[in-house]
């Protein structure tokens, strides 16, 4: 699940520069994390094993993905009911309260260690402890509502703050033979009420170092505007197979009092932003294959020195294509998925306030994964991941460490992490991350005489869940 | 006195109505909506390979196996990670679970499909129906019929899906799930043995 922090970096970016983009540069963006999670209160509720819902956490198998779309709301658990005298279910809220933890410590070591402030180096082989905690509400509410919110301490932070949101409103019916499943997700992230684990918020890596430098430019839907936005969609499901979404998202900024202004709005969007998603999935056997579609088109108004009612504003059109097999047998699991995300942004603003010498431009990333775990509890990952798009070197300018020399977008590399699952609650992780490419170029891509493959990123990480 | 007489009304009513209270079927229905039908479908036919088909199976086995599940008496892998918490539901009564058994009891059994390996399947036939006599196989047609069709406590298993068929056999070799007779019989198969008899039940 990409972060708060990455995001909240982004946005920080935005407000500074006056650029209300997410494809910029920024200290803080290069230091993100990714994050994902299981929660143990699902288990609880259900009475039902982690195993039943994810093939190792946070990745769901088909049953899991059906528990999120019915709405979190399958209950085996002792809970308080009660009626209206013309018998409708007025309530049934579970005995025990639906409240997960998690705890995630971990090493990061960078190739060549980053630069500090003074032009020194700073430490290497970073310990975070934690680098999150997070307390979840996550569980049925009502009898046909459900939710998953987290709250989460992010070490590097020192604070608490809002992480992503799913709250959803879900009835089933038929029509014919057909089932159907019908709801409403109120969520804060694009595509975090999403079941695949291909889509941005809950794609492969499921953490990543919070402390070692990451790529900077990312499309609007990659993540950028999570736990910025509210949003509602409205969804439907047809025979556990075809699946369509239709939504809109509006900028519901965090740690900023409202409400949005000039000082304070970079970067929100104009009216409302659409959200849609589809996919179709066929499952036989063992087996299951998922292939769809989501996208969003996104009008931002820069703020700052421009009058955030007034101005020229930025257009970005997001539009992703999105796989996943899984193989699920009693020893072995594969999973193989893949997304590919197509932006073409027009930055009006941008361009009128000297921050991008280009109108017109295309920012493209695609993923590959493919995943083993043998009997749940050895696994190995590798990922091949690129970024690339058009130049622009005032979007993309020469900065130490987070910059581009050549202006270019472009980032490509590998992950390689190694997994181990004592217990189905409990990770250790070890992680290596190469880049070819970072930022627009293979040797000196800052413009200050740092390679790409210094920030080759070495992360160890412990994770459980309670 | 009210409370004899409620009481009386309440066993003659009980007594006509062959012991199944309404409230009963209700909370049965909605299970089988909301909790069973998520694995087995809604009328028994099995939403993949890990759920078994409980279309046609008989009535005692069914309540025989849910009462293990809630019992914790049945401890095979998946039954712990999936049975155990569902048979917990408080709302799972003996009665309750009498009125989902007689629900899925009463659906039409799902058809097998027709074997991709049909030799396979004819081993599979010959052992089910004549056992190996030079194994110490003994024929499983004796107890779970000509037809696979089942009786009583003895389950169905005709059109029964092939994998959880031969993850049930292994897990009787294993003793995972206990059962002194099926552990002494599933000792005696081979793998290949445990593929023909599950390829051959699931195309009936």
């Amino acid at each position: 699940m990409r972060n708060i922090l990455k995001d909240r970096g982004r946005f920080d970016f935005a407000r500074r520069t006056v650029a209300s983009t997410a494809a910029a540069f920024s200290l803080a963006i290069l230091f993100a994390p990714s994050f994902a999670h299981a929660v143990p209160s699902y288990a609880r509720q259900t009475g039902v094993a982690c195993e039943a819902c994810h093939t190792v956490f946070p990745e769901l198998t088909p049953f899991g993905r059906d528990f999120k779309m019915n709405g979190y709301l399958l209950q085996n658990s002792k809970e308080v009911s009660a009626i209206s005298e013309k018998g409708k279910n007025t309530l049934t809220l579970s005995d025990l309260p639906p409240i997960s933890f998690m705890f995630d410590a971990s090493m990061t070591n960078t190739n060549r260690s980053v630069p500090d402030p003074v032009g020194g180096r700073a430490q290497n082989a970073q310990v975070e402890f934690p680098q999150q905690a997070s307390f979840f509400y996550a569980g049925k509410i009502a009898p046909h509502l459900g939710a998953f919110v987290q709250l989460t301490y992010s070490g590097p932070d020192n604070a608490f703050s809002m992480d992503n949101a799913d709250i959803r409103a879900v009835n089933t019916g038929s029509i014919g033979s057909s089932d159907i499943v019908y709801g409403a997700s109120f969520n804060n992230n694009m595509t975090v009420q999403d079941v695949f684990n291909d889509v941005p918020a809950w794609g492969f890596p499921f953490m990543a170092s919070g402390t070692a430098p990451t790529p900077a430019a990312a499309t609007q839907i990659d993540g950028t505007l999570g736990q910025d936005v509210a949003g509602l969609t409205a969804y439907f499901q047809i025979d556990r197979s075809f699946y369509g979404e239709a939504g809109v998202y509006r900028t519901a900024r965090l740690g900023t009092a409202g409400p949005l202004n000039s000082a304070n709005g970079g970067g929100a969007i104009q009216g409302v932003a659409p959200y849609w998603r589809f996919y179709y999935e066929h499952r036989w056997g063992h087996n299951s294959w998922e292939g769809g579609t989501f996208g969003t088109n996104i009008v931002t108004r820069p703020g700052g020195a421009t009058p955030i009612t007034e101005g020229p504003h930025n257009y970005f059109t997001d539009v992703a294509l999105d796989t996943q097999y899984q193989f699920i047998g009693d020893r072995d699991i594969v999973t193989v998925s893949g997304v590919w995300i197509h932006e073409n942004a027009e930055r009006d603003a941008d361009f009128a306030n000297f921050v991008a010498s280009r109108l017109d431009s295309v920012l493209e990333t695609a993923r590959l994964s493919a995943e083993y775990f043998y009997e749940r509890t050895y696994g190995a990952t590798i990922q091949y991941f690129t970024t690339w798009g058009d130049a622009d070197p005032l979007l993309f300018a020469p900065a130490s460490l987070t910059g581009s020399r050549t202006g270019k977008p472009s980032s490509n590399g590998e992950v390689f992490e190694l997994h181990y699952v004592p217990w189905l609650n409990t990770k250790l992780s070890l992680q290596y991350v190469a880049y070819n490419e970072f930022n627009g170029a293979s040797t000196n891509y800052d413009g200050f005489n740092r390679n790409a493959s210094d920030n080759n990123t070495l992360f160890l990480n412990f994770w459980f869940a309670f | 006195m009210k409370n004899w007489l409620a009481l009386t009304v309440g066993i003659a009513i009980t007594i006509v109505s062959g012991g199944v209270r309404a409230d009963d079927t209700d909370t049965a229905n909605e299970l089988i909506a909301n909790s069973c039908a998520n694995c087995h479908g809604k009328t028994g036919e099995s939403t993949g390979p890990t759920f078994p088909r409980l279309a046609g199976q008989t009535q005692q086995y069914i309540e025989a196996q849910i009462k293990a599940f809630r019992d914790k008496t049945r401890a095979d892998p998946h039954a712990q990670a999936y049975m155990w918490g569902m048979a917990s539901n408080p709302k799972l009564t003996d009665d309750v679970i009498t009125e989902v058994a007689k629900f899925f009891s009463a659906q039409k059994p799902v058809k097998g499909e027709p074997a991709e390996d049909t030799l396979l399947s004819d081993k599979g036939k010959q052992l089910f129906l004549h056992g190996a006599a030079e194994r110490g196989v003994p024929e499983c047609a004796q107890c779970h019929g000509e037809n696979a069709a089942g009786k009583d406590t003895i389950p169905r298993l005709a059109g029964q899906r092939k994998e959880y068929l031969a993850r049930q056999l292994e897990a009787f070799q294993l003793n995972l799930r206990e059962n002194p007779l099926m552990h002494e019989n599933a000792t005696k198969l081979t793998v290949e043995d445990i593929d023909a008899l599950s390829t051959y039940l699931a195309s009936q």
